[in-house]
């Protein structure tokens, strides 16, 4: 369906490279569109590439819509009801920390006693010929450790979500929204008992905050 | 040597880390290497110091306008197709402001005859190419659609060569005695200069112009209160022909003349105008579903191309938050997403056409009335509303009533009567580059309630863009132009003939 809008132009290749939609819970007849993706070229780490992609990816979403209006059944009516008001980024930067995750993490499932949650999202690269790494087995998982939180150059600041410590390939796996989420859950507990105990945040021994305070313990103390 | 944002890394670093042996497409990023499309391609222009530390210069432009909102971007546009090599810094992600971020539908309307500016008109002439029909067939309000607007706004900055920065923010001004030699801007890589011949205030909040010292003031000088803030909205899934059934039919309610698809409800409890709705949300009070403050205030519109959803002009967020102090700002955020949630909830149980309703758009930005302005080369007063004020350097008319929501009300002017803005009420004697647009140019508190509104404001930012290019091209300083000697088939607007 989509690759005759390619042929009679009413779409590009970029903009069939990825479509999909989710329905939301409590607005009935709403879907929201995990599409457009802009092409690579476009720059998430520089502001004048990132404003092209801006609207870029403006355009294509309305080629999108308006060809899924023109032929999916069921959007017969359909309309574009809201646009992000940020663009998605999925990597920008990313800090050296005090350990730095790497893709061995993930495939070699490592646990950690300072881990502050777990995750076994594969390493996600939205570019096909990167896409080469093995997925977990159901079960395994790998954790982030605390460390990967903190610095060695600054002691009072921790690092969380997208731009924690991490390698390209490793990040492609930590930085989906539940691990993020609770990346900034152990970051906002470690601040506070820091503080509370007068130790540098970069100097907590995550695994030595008692067990109930602490948001994730690993197995592996 | 050139600065820009890369962090030197090997290729061989960076492959490692990616766990691939072989160089191959690398996914983008800062490096400037094949393939990617950034600054690296020659944009850069240089470096300079700033708060101790080497900045890029991102830009060495004619003009930069500061804010794509309704007058920024109508700036931008113009002064590029009259020459000028333009650069328009957004802190959004899409052009249009509050009519696109900040969820405000429809513009109002002047009241004045023959106020469409050129660009006013040409905008509306797109939304109609893209099969929105802006006019009601009974009012002068522009009834849009916000997301084919944004569309609308890239296309013309596209066409007349401007270039757009998202998602960057004006932090600061390096001034050097009257002139603005570059304005500080925090991009998603960090901060960096632009600098630029004229510079273009079009931030609303008068950003630029504070930071460079323009004096200025806020809120009305007998409260010192600001114009409240509101938190638009849009709600989905109304049954709009039930609503029109109920609300026009049952209720007789006869005040909107206009018509579905342009259909619109509304109550407003301290006006002197009683309204049919004005029952239900009153009894949202008693039954403790809905606060006085909810209540007080409850007005919907339906946009074009979205069957079903009304852009809803409320709440209105008590007076006591204000929109010119960023802690006040920000609990008014979280106050006024509360009173939405209630005032869509009670709706949905409540209103007829309402039944499977739900929230489909927050804004994302507030809706601030007003928060700054300059004291410009000319102060516009309230008197100049009343006498019709007519000026050689008029940039636009307008009739909108004086609406400063809680303070003062005024009569509409006579049929046919309008008062005009002049061009120096977009400039300032301490800065010699710079021209003002919008809701803060130099006027007082409770004129600017009647010129703050979109059309205007587009008006506004077409005759600075046209200005700034003509200074430019004659070696005249922003502040000294004469509106008036620009020859009149150039300019946007030339009082006694109106609008061209």
């Amino acid at each position: 369906m989509f690759h005759s809008g390619v042929d009679w132009g009413e779409l590009t290749e970029d903009d069939i490279l990825f479509i999909q939609a989710f329905s939301i819970i409590g607005k009935p007849s709403v879907m929201s569109m995990n599409c457009p993706e802009s092409p690579v070229k476009f720059s998430a780490s520089d502001p004048v590439s990132y404003s092209k992609a801006v609207a870029y990816g403006r355009r294509m979403m309305h080629h999108i819509a308006d060809y899924l209006v023109r032929h999916l059944p069921g959007f017969e009516n359909a309309f574009i009801s809201r646009e992000a008001s940020m663009v998605g980024v999925r990597e920008s930067w990313r800090i050296r920390g005090k350990y730095y995750m790497e893709a061995e993490d993930y495939l070699k499932a490592h646990h950690f006693p300072d881990a502050v949650c777990r995750t076994a999202y594969p390493i996600d690269i939205h570019d096909v010929k990167l896409d080469l790494f093995e997925k977990l087995k159901k079960g395994q998982y790998y954790e982030i450790p605390y460390r990967a939180l903190v610095t060695n150059e600054i002691s009072n600041l921790l690092v969380v979500g997208r731009c924690a410590s991490g390698s390209f390939a490793a990040q492609a796996s930590f930085r989906i929204q539940p691990t993020c989420m609770s990346m900034g859950e152990a970051a906002g507990t470690a601040a506070a008992w820091g503080l509370a105990h007068g130790i540098p945040v970069n100097e907590i021994k995550w695994e030595e905050i008692p067990a109930e305070n602490r948001s994730y313990v690993s197995e592996e103390e | 040597m050139e600065k820009s944002f890369s962090i030197p890394i090997s290729r061989r670093d960076f492959m490692k880390m990616a766990g691939m042996a072989a160089a191959g497409v690398l996914a983008g990023g800062s490096i400037g290497g094949a393939g990617t499309v950034n600054a690296a391609g020659g944009r850069t222009s240089g470096a300079m110091t700033y708060a101790g530390k080497e900045i890029p210069v991102l830009f060495s432009v004619d003009v930069c306008v500061a804010g794509g909102g309704p007058s920024g971007t109508a700036a931008a546009i113009m002064a590029a197709r009259n020459g000028a090599r333009t650069v328009l810094v957004e802190r959004g992600v899409a052009l249009g402001g509050l009519a696109v971020l900040g969820c405000v539908y429809p513009f109002m309307q002047t009241h004045a005859p023959d106020s469409d500016t050129p660009y006013v008109a040409e905008v509306k002439e797109r939304l109609r190419q893209h099969g929105i029909e802006p006019f009601d067939g009974v009012t002068q309000q522009t009834w849009h659609n916000p997301e084919i607007l944004t569309l609308i706004y890239d296309e013309m900055c596209a066409e007349a060569g401007v270039e757009v920065l998202f998602q960057t923010v004006v932090v600061d001004t390096v001034v050097e005695g009257r002139t603005l030699t570059a304005c500080i801007v925090q991009t998603i890589a960090g901060l960096a200069a632009i600098r630029a011949k004229t510079f273009i205030d079009s931030t609303g909040d008068a950003f630029l112009s504070r930071s460079a010292g323009v004096p200025y003031e806020r809120g009305y000088e007998k409260t010192g209160k600001n114009q409240p803030l509101s938190f638009r909205f849009e709600m989905g899934g109304i049954d709009i022909d039930r609503l029109y059934q109920h609300v026009a039919v049952e209720l007789q309610e006869d005040w909107c003349k206009s018509k579905p698809p342009y259909f619109e409800i509304a109550e407003a409890m301290h006006r002197k105008q009683r309204y049919k709705l004005e029952e239900l949300m009153a009894k949202g009070v008693e039954t403790g579903e809905l606060t006085q403050e909810e209540a007080e205030y409850m007005q919907g519109y339906t946009i074009l191309g979205k069957n079903g959803v009304m852009s809803m002009n409320c709440p209105e967020i008590p007076v006591k938050f204000s929109a010119s102090d960023p802690v006040s700002y920000s609990k008014a955020v979280a106050y006024g997403r509360r009173m939405m949630h209630h005032i869509a909830d009670y709706l949905i149980r409540h209103l007829p056409g309402f039944e499977n309703a739900f929230i489909s758009r927050e804004a994302a930005m507030l809706g601030a009335r007003e928060s700054w302005r300059i004291r410009g080369k000319h102060y516009l007063v309230e008197d100049d509303y009343h006498n019709q004020s007519r000026f050689t350097d008029a940039v636009c008319r307008t009739a909108w009533f004086i609406d400063a929501h809680g303070e003062k009300v005024s009569e509409k002017l006579p049929k046919g009567g309008f008062y005009e803005i002049p061009y120096g009420s977009l400039v300032a004697e301490e800065i010699e580059n710079l021209i003002v647009t919008g809701r803060c140019i130099s006027a007082s508190f409770i004129l600017q309630a009647s010129m703050r509104i979109q059309p205007t404001c587009m008006s506004i930012g077409e005759a600075a863009g046209i200005a700034a290019a003509w200074g430019l091209s004659k070696g005249i300083a922003a502040n000294a132009v004469k509106w008036e000697a620009i020859p009149a088939k150039k300019r946007s607007y030339v009082s006694g003939e109106g609008a061209k």
